[in-house]
């Protein structure tokens, strides 16, 4: 097992650096970062020139590459083009605000969508089964934005029908979140229930429909016929013979899909303007701001990398078959 | 890409992806018989699916009302009138925008460039990922090796990076959709690329390509006569995916301001320009959202039937 990993890890570095260069060409290529500054005529040509010199933009491009490959080799992002930041701790802080979003909308998406998917499969062509397709095919049918957009409407109209805000529509926090533990994190939380929402419903969606073929596969595998005729409680048959089963392959979509959406819910952070992973990643590139791009790419890259082999090995582990073949 | 989603899965009524049917040896190509009947056979499957049907009927009204509407309106997409920001009325369906420009024919005209982009996408990448597949399963050895990491690393470059860094090039021109139908297309291929090259690697072991090379025919009449219309199937099912994503990937680029641009329209436009006043002008916002999911809708169940259609060993689970 962990030479299998080890190798899995070392035929992606090459991927990774391979990935990193063409995005750093990209970004180089997609404009000049210091427009700004030359479209203002009062700035003095001296100091466009000093600015360039000191972003290295006077380099050529393959130069630039390797003096960021050898800051980020040594845990160096650089500093931000546009603020002088530096890169690193932003990219923690927008890590941390996007995994606040994720963690619980991840685990109700995994729960109702198994729950669905197990309900539906058992009850196929029943009324719920029937229901539950149609609402998967309606929000797998639907743009992000125009679901989140919409959530936010409805929150806006229903606080102004209350006279008080129960939803918050802008924000990870209110501005100048301060006061005691209790106080801030409910404060948090309440800006969370609906861009959770929207990403729940979505991929709620897409798992229970997968949760229910798998399901509908293992009911009519032979060993769920043996647990039924030797007389086992229907329960039992269900949940442990069936359902364990029919997890596999359910666990790792998940793991795979948790690496994509680490990158950034890019679409629901920008409907309800959260700084998270999304929108460095959005600003990042609307500033050719290509130190903080690089970044966010290393981050995503690798979380998609990890993701599929934790993919991987929990399919081994769960199903032994695989590990052997 | 943006928020990343599973395909759907089956409809019930089917479950598990399109897989190529066996039989309808491909030799009798040349004598027509056995495959018309099979494709009769799919066909009548496709159309006995009401749901599908329904669907398909949807789907072409939408198309009709989208490209024959505007010939019949008094109202032009681009021409303000003199009803500003009006709420829906009989000569104003839809309202109008603060310009006074008819939003019902901004949603047509919208509609229009939308389905361009959708049906060119599909076209364009269902081409290109069958071909890639094709030949790297044909081919195999350092053919294949090549294509599956260039594969590969396409699936590594985060694509909405790629496609804003591109597409932000493009700001501001008028035939800006040209280019941002290329730029979705080449970052659409990849998975069916990995699914042609897996049928193809089981389709390349069967008697009747082996027979077709017996009878002398080049690897390319095999792969392009024997091996890609023997996946059908399955590259089918996947273009209908496509034409969906496309559409939603065309409209998040568009609400990121890197899509469609104006004074051109497309649904994707239509809605981020209408968000801001979603609380106010709802009029602005509902209706292109709806004809986008309607569209969308239309297109994944059509393409649930199809994968019945192709797949109708599947089609019955006893529990």
């Amino acid at each position: 097992m962990g030479g299998f990993i080890l190798r899995r890890l070392a035929i992606s570095i090459p991927l990774i650096i391979v990935s990193s260069f063409v995005v750093f060409l990209l970004v180089a290529a997609a404009g000049d970062p210091l427009a700004e500054l030359r479209g203002n005529p009062n700035t003095p040509k001296s100091t466009i020139e000093a600015r360039r010199h000191q972003l290295h933009l006077d380099k050529p491009v393959l130069v630039r590459y390797g003096m960021w490959a050898k800051g980020a080799i040594h845990g160096d992002f650089g500093r931000s083009f546009v603020t002088g930041e530096k890169v690193g701790p932003k990219l923690w802080r927008a890590i941390g605000v996007t995994m606040r979003l994720l963690a619980g909308s991840v685990l109700l998406a995994v729960l109702f969508g198994v729950m669905i998917g197990v309900v539906a499969a058992l009850r196929q062509y029943s009324k719920f089964d029937y229901l539950a397709t149609l609402f998967a095919f309606i929000f797998f049918s639907m743009p992000v934005f125009w679901l989140a957009a919409v959530l936010k409407d409805v929150g806006i109209r229903i606080n102004e029908a209350v006279g008080h805000t129960w939803f918050f529509t802008v924000g990870e926090e209110s501005p100048g979140l301060a006061g005691s533990f209790v106080h801030v994190w409910s404060d948090r939380l309440g800006h969370l229930v609906l861009p959770a929402l929207s990403l729940i419903l979505i991929q709620v969606a897409g798992w229970s429909r997968y949760q229910r073929a798998s399901m509908l596969e293992v009911l009519n595998a032979d060993y769920v016929r043996t647990a039924k005729a030797k007389g086992l409680p229907p329960g039992k048959v269900i949940v442990r013979h069936a359902l364990r089963n029919a997890l596999i392959p359910v666990v790792t979509l998940v793991a795979i899909d948790f690496g994509l959406l680490l990158s950034g819910a890019v679409i629901t952070e920008t409907v309800f303007a959260w700084s998270g992973m999304g929108r460095l990643l959005i600003t990042g590139l609307q500033r050719q701001d290509i130190n903080v791009v690089q970044a966010w790419l290393l981050v995503s890259a690798t979380m998609v990398i990890v993701f599929n082999l934790v993919a991987d090995v929990l399919y081994g582990y769960l199903d032994p078959r695989i590990r052997r073949a | 890409m943006l928020e990343p989603r599973p395909a759907p899965g089956p409809l019930p009524g089917a479950p598990g992806p399109g897989v190529p049917e066996p039989g309808a040896p491909d030799e009798l190509v040349e004598f027509g018989v056995e495959v018309r009947s099979q494709w009769r056979l799919v066909l009548g499957r496709f159309f006995r699916h009401r749901l599908a049907m329904a669907s398909l009927f949807l789907l072409a009204l939408l198309v009709v009302v989208a490209f024959l509407g505007p010939h019949l309106s008094r109202h032009d997409y681009t021409k303000p009138g003199p009803d500003l920001s009006q709420a829906p009325s009989i000569h104003h369906w839809f309202g109008t925008n603060e310009l006074g420009i008819d939003t019902f024919a901004q949603v047509q005209r919208g509609a229009q460039r939308s389905i361009e982009v959708a049906f060119l996408v599909a076209f364009l990448s269902t081409t290109f990922g069958s071909i890639v597949g094709a030949l790297a399963g044909f081919y195999r050895g350092w053919i294949d090796t090549v294509l599956m990491r260039l594969t590969d690393l396409f699936l590594t470059i985060p694509t909405l990076a790629v496609l804003l860094v591109v597409a932000a090039r493009y700001r501001g021109s008028r035939n800006s959709w040209i280019p941002i139908v290329l730029i979705i297309a080449g970052f659409t291929w990849m998975p069916l690329a990995r699914l042609v090259r897996g049928v193809t690697l089981s389709l390349r072991e069967r008697e009747f390509v082996e027979a077709a090379r017996a009878v002398g025919a080049s690897n390319a009449r095999i792969i392009f006569r024997h091996i890609l219309p023997n996946s059908l199937g399955p590259i089918i099912v996947n273009a209908t995916l496509v034409v969906a994503g496309a559409i939603l990937v065309e409209t998040a680029l568009s609400f990121l301001g890197f899509g469609i641009q104006p004074p051109d329209v497309s649904l994707g436009l239509l809605i981020s320009n209408g968000v801001q006043a979603a609380n106010t002008r709802w009029w602005l916002f509902y209706p292109p959202g709806f004809f986008l999911l309607l569209f969308c809708l239309a297109v994944n169940f059509v393409g649930d039937g199809l994968r019945d259609a192709f797949d109708p060993q599947q089609t019955r689970v006893r529990a």
